[in-house]
């Protein structure tokens, strides 16, 4: 080889056995942040009881006039997603009879954790009709504005006499951090992009889902029975909250102000 | 011993002599070697830092792990394969470029390297696929040169068909799905009169429901008509606005290809039902090709017909 070859072996081994080192250091010196959720030492069942998780996101058990039952973790789920996702999942039913379903999945140092939850729907058979994104008031801890993703999607059922009918489903899910919310993927991902890079933070994201199954053009009514329970149960196991809304919107969504419209 | 048998037997030790002697040819054997192994070495050891799904380090790895879940990224391990082929097609273009040592170069791979620090930092290993095969053809033209840098292009920009992309794809391929859907269904209703209608990506007919599911959106489709038509463009055209009219055709071939394979399951639900329709339908993907590739060399054959004139 010619000197000049010898050179330009040399600075390039040089510059990727520096790199190299940076890279040791980058994994090396990654802190996990801190969920957006409450994390409870309560153990994760999964459908088959078996024990997945020793540890899971808390999730109220009752909510005003709602009574819940724990839902187990598919093993799909478990085998699946990373060793140290954690998972809550109840099953809600209103005296009336209303049932919802909350769910929660919360990653650890692996980002592959949490996924649009649009995957998981169209892996289970649902066709998702229309997208949109929608603000829930919220008035505890503060009053503010939830910001959430709303999927309309349908599937057909077969019912208890084995006819197969149409069904819809309500299905509504944001992504939580410390301090951080967003309907969106892509923000969640550009800002724990940004966090990594500034910080060497790993945000460590959770997403929240809330669930209902209705008939054909009750799509409306079960969304604002869904947003009556956000509304309630939120603030009982999410940790993070949006920025307080000024005094005037305030007025417009606090619960003094809810009973006086009643009335 | 038979004339073909004897023939093919006689052609291999002509490749593997012609293999020989080329190699033999080359300039800055050593150099290239060193600096290749090390580059892969670097990616083997470090080069993937989402350990979710695959525990592995290594981006070929990682690599290997997404193409054999999604099959729309399957076509991954043949680009390496394709490149290689490529490469030996233009063997003694090559060869006259090749020259001594570019300094300018350095810049690429320095840049590769730091784009391969963001991309393990940030825990987006598709950044550090990006990142090799820029290393990568950096280290060609530190080693040979600018006009081997140069010439060498094509075939490396066929890497960019590696990186998997099926399942952040949708963007892209969902308004492609409804549009399939609806030009299908425009044709379907409005010139054959179908008693048919659109729901979404489904369409509703008296013999039952079509879904016209992602694959018929569709990135397995896009993905080799992408790769085909760069293929064409740069072996069949050398004037840069002839291969970019090529390289645009990706899309609406795309989209051509699977209006006819849903029109055609259509129209045979309408004659013969859709249990027939839907058994038949899955042989159907050379429809979508057949009828992209006839329409890519329509036009390659009009434009070579225009750079005659």
């Amino acid at each position: 080889m010619k000197t000049k070859q010898w050179i330009a072996l040399g600075v390039v081994l040089g510059l990727m056995a520096l790199t190299a080192m940076v890279l040791v250091r980058v994994g090396a010196s990654q802190r996990l942040g801190t969920p957006g959720l409450q994390v409870v030492d309560e153990p994760t069942l999964m459908t088959n009881g078996v024990v997945a998780k020793a540890q899971s996101v808390k999730l109220p058990a009752e909510i005003e006039d709602y009574s819940s039952e724990p839902v187990g973790i598919t093993p799909l789920e478990v085998s699946w997603l990373p060793p140290d996702t954690l998972f809550g999942r109840r099953q809600y039913q209103a005296k009336d009879g209303f049932q919802a379903l909350i769910s929660a999945v919360l990653m650890g140092s692996d980002r592959t954790s949490i996924h649009k939850p649009q995957f998981c729907l169209d892996g289970q058979g649902w066709r998702i009709e229309k997208t949109e994104t929608v603000a829930i008031p919220m008035t505890r801890p503060h009053p503010y504005e939830l910001q959430v993703m709303k999927l309309t999607s349908s599937r057909v059922w077969q019912n208890e006499r084995g006819q197969r009918e149409p069904i819809r489903g309500v299905y509504i899910y944001w992504f939580v951090a410390e301090n951080q919310l967003t309907p969106h993927h892509g923000e969640r991902m550009w800002w724990m992009a940004r966090d990594l890079i500034l910080t060497g933070v790993l945000q460590r994201w959770a997403y929240v889902t809330y669930f209902a199954v209705c008939r054909p053009g009750q799509e409306e009514a079960t969304f604002n029975r869904l947003k009556e329970l956000i509304t309630a149960s939120v603030p009982e196991f999410q940790l993070a909250a949006g920025p307080m809304l000024p005094l005037a919107s305030t007025a417009a969504v606090s619960p003094e102000s809810q009973t006086q419209n009643r009335n | 011993m038979t004339e073909t048998s004897q023939a093919e037997t006689d052609a291999q030790p002509r490749f593997l002599e012609e293999l020989a002697a080329y190699w033999r040819q080359w300039p800055a054997k050593p150099l290239w070697i060193g600096l290749f192994v090390a580059w892969l070495a670097l990616f083997q050891f470090l080069g993937n830092s989402t350990l979710g799904y695959i525990d592995t380090r290594s981006l070929f790895g990682w690599l290997h792990y997404c193409y054999g879940q999604h099959p729309d990224d399957e076509h991954g391990y043949l680009i390496p394969v394709v490149v290689l082929v490529m490469f030996w097609w233009k063997r003694r273009e090559l060869l006259d470029r090749a020259g001594d040592v570019w300094w300018p170069a350095l810049a690429l791979v320095v840049f590769a390297l730091a784009l391969h620090v963001l991309g393990y930092r940030v825990q987006q290993t598709r950044v550090s696929v990006v990142a090799f095969v820029l290393g990568l053809y950096g280290l060609l033209g530190l080693t040979w040169g600018r006009r081997f840098m140069v010439n060498a292009f094509f075939p490396v920009v066929l890497f960019v068909f590696c990186i998997p992309l099926s399942t952040v794809s949708e963007a892209l391929t969902y308004p492609l799905r409804i549009m399939v859907t609806k030009i299908s269904v425009g044709i379907g209703h409005g010139i054959l009169a179908m008693p048919i209608v659109r729901d979404g990506s489904q369409i509703i007919g008296p013999e039952g429901i079509y879904d016209v599911a992602p694959a018929c959106s569709g990135i397995r489709s896009l993905t080799a008509l992408g790769a085909v038509t760069m293929i064409y463009a740069f072996v069949a055209f050398s004037v840069p606005w002839q291969r970019l009219a090529i390289l645009l055709t990706a899309i609406p071939l795309a989209v051509a290809g699977n209006v006819a394979r849903v029109t055609t399951v259509l129209i045979l639900g309408d004659v013969f039902g859709k249990d027939l329709a839907m058994s038949v339908e899955q042989y159907l993907g050379l429809v979508t090709f057949a009828v992209a590739l006839v329409c890519l060399f329509i036009l390659g054959s009009w434009l070579q017909g225009r750079r005659a004139t």
